[in-house]
């Protein structure tokens, strides 16, 4: 295979895997929109947060693993509260929940720069090992993480089409007046999806710590990326989420080849301006009503 | 009394749409709501149900206040609602939309009930609910709130969209269900469709009850439905 041919397919197996953690923040952020309604631009500091506390629960619980369950916990008691006492105040006023989400963005970056430093430091591989493909070596972390990545997503399918949570969290999408007619605590199931949403970030967070430099300000991109591929795959779709975040990652992976990063970045703009000018609900998208 | 509403004033931002509506329905009575359109029918219902908060009294339900309970409460508690427009989950196949009857009642028998009403829907447990037909949704939205197995069913323009065929069978079902002892508290425009079922009947004018009567009472009396729909019946 000539060389070309292989780096190629060594960026598209890295967009593969970076595609799947941007699946799960952009999955967190569609099934916030999807339920609650809400742009949720403190989305992509959630990520950075997972990674910051990863960072500092590693030498505490000396097992990268054990941050990978903590972390999603502690997420958890932050998230609750910023709904139920930031958030649920502005309902159904969706400009304003956006501007409390951009406060909250704030707090969370100000916060990691005041305590974390300003500096990116990088967190170790928690796995060593590594394989051979085509005389190249590639970690294995990178595949445990799409592994880890892929079970989460099939749980979060399971999760909403399986069971009768997932049934309570559909119905109050799709009718939250005639979910609490049926008897479903729809206020209970916002605080559980904003939780839901904020967590799979997080994890997405530590995921990508030993991946991507921990920095405060990481947030920033993977949010605007997720943003995109929330749009690109058409709002509240999750399927279109999954699809969009695979293959806008493998396509800016691809791209970073003949591009530079900047440039393939913009492209990806320009697929996203394409697929609204063609579908302007996007991929996967339903027309209202 | 099963449900009573006393001197009930709900409001539309600054419409004032019930002003003083004040009634009761009886345990396994069938009670019509009659009216022309925009007199507040629909709105009593959805005060009835907590989608809408009074501004002003009280919501009786077997001797509870539960003015200020939230809906989802409110069904819990017992009482099931057929809204208009029928408020399906479309996205949800028919059995996700039983489902949803079912989250808080105990056993999956209720689900035999619905089929000896509703045989049909047995072939389209699968299907998505936003795709059946008007009838078949009318199906699917009745079975779902009579799964929760409430006390007493709202039913607000049950036979909108519904071809005559179907409100027929309609209305054999809601007058099984009654047999079966559920209290019901009907709202709709077809005036025979009420006259046949009901034991007793509100009219309705401009926020208020203004007459009530058993159904025997209306033997004869063409005037009222003219003075107060405008209607012969």
């Amino acid at each position: 295979m000539p060389e070309w041919a292989i780096t190629v397919l060594f960026l598209l197996m890295n967009g593969l895997i970076w595609g799947l953690i941007i699946a799960l923040i952009a999955l967190g952020l569609t099934l916030i929109f999807g339920v609650m309604g809400i742009v949720n631009m403190a989305h992509g500091d959630l990520y950075m947060l997972g990674a910051v506390l990863a960072f500092y629960l590693l030498p505490v619980s000396g097992s990268f693993w054990i941050a990978l369950i903590a972390v999603p916990l502690i997420t958890a008691v932050i998230a609750g509260p910023v709904e139920r006492f930031i958030l649920r105040p502005y309902e159904g006023h969706p400009a304003v929940t956006m501007i409390a989400t951009v406060g909250i963005s704030f707090i969370l970056q100000q916060i990691a720069l005041a305590t974390y430093g300003g500096i990116p430091k990088k967190i170790a591989d928690p796995v060593d090992f590594s394989f051979t493909v085509l005389g190249v070596s590639y970690p294995g972390y990178r595949l445990l993480v799409a592994a880890i990545a892929i079970l989460i997503i099939v749980g979060i399918y399971l999760f909403l089409y399986r069971t009768n949570y997932g049934i309570l969290i559909r119905a109050s999408i799709q009718d939250r007046q005639m979910a609490s007619a049926m008897g479903i605590n729809v206020s209970s199931v916002l605080v559980t999806t904003f939780i839901i949403g904020s967590v799979l970030a997080a994890i997405a967070g530590v995921l990508a710590a030993p991946i991507s430099q921990v920095f405060y300000l990481m947030g920033n991109d993977v949010g605007l990326l997720s943003f995109i591929v929330v749009i690109v795959g058409g709002l509240g779709s999750l399927g279109g989420t999954l699809i969009a975040a695979l293959t806008l990652c493998s396509l800016e992976g691809v791209l970073a080849s003949v591009l530079s990063p900047t440039q393939a970045k913009a492209a990806i703009f320009v697929v996203m301006i394409f697929v609204l000018m063609v579908r302007p609900r996007g991929l996967f998208g339903e027309r209202e009503g | 009394m099963l449900v009573r509403l006393e001197e009930i004033h709900t409001y539309y931002g600054k419409s004032h749409i019930l002003q003083g509506v004040s009634l009761e329905v009886g345990k396994g009575e069938i009670v019509g709501l009659l009216g022309r359109n925009g007199v507040g029918k629909t709105t009593t219902l959805n005060t009835v149900m907590g989608w809408i908060k009074p501004r002003s009294g009280r919501l009786i339900f077997k001797d509870t206040d539960y003015t200020s309970f939230p809906s989802h409460k409110i069904a819990r508690m017992g009482i099931g609602y057929v809204p208009q427009g029928r408020h399906l989950f479309p996205k949800m196949t028919v059995l996700e939309n039983l489902k949803t009857g079912m989250l808080y009642t105990a056993g999956d028998d209720g689900l035999d009930r619905v089929f000896d009403l509703f045989p049909n829907l047995k072939e389209r447990l699968d299907q998505k609910a936003g795709s059946l037909s008007g009838g078949e949704q009318q199906a699917v939205a009745i079975s779902r709130a009579i799964l929760k197995d409430p006390d007493i069913l709202l039913l607000d323009e049950p036979t909108t969209g519904l071809m005559p065929l179907f409100v027929n069978s309609l209305l054999e079902i809601v007058r099984r269900l009654n047999e079966q002892g559920m209290t019901i508290l009907l709202v709709e425009e077809k005036v025979p469709f009420v006259l046949s079922l009901s034991h007793r009947i509100y009219f309705m004018v401009k926020g208020r009850v203004e007459y009530e009567c058993r159904k025997e009472d209306l033997v004869g009396r063409e005037d009222i439905f003219v003075k107060y729909l405008g209607v012969h019946p």
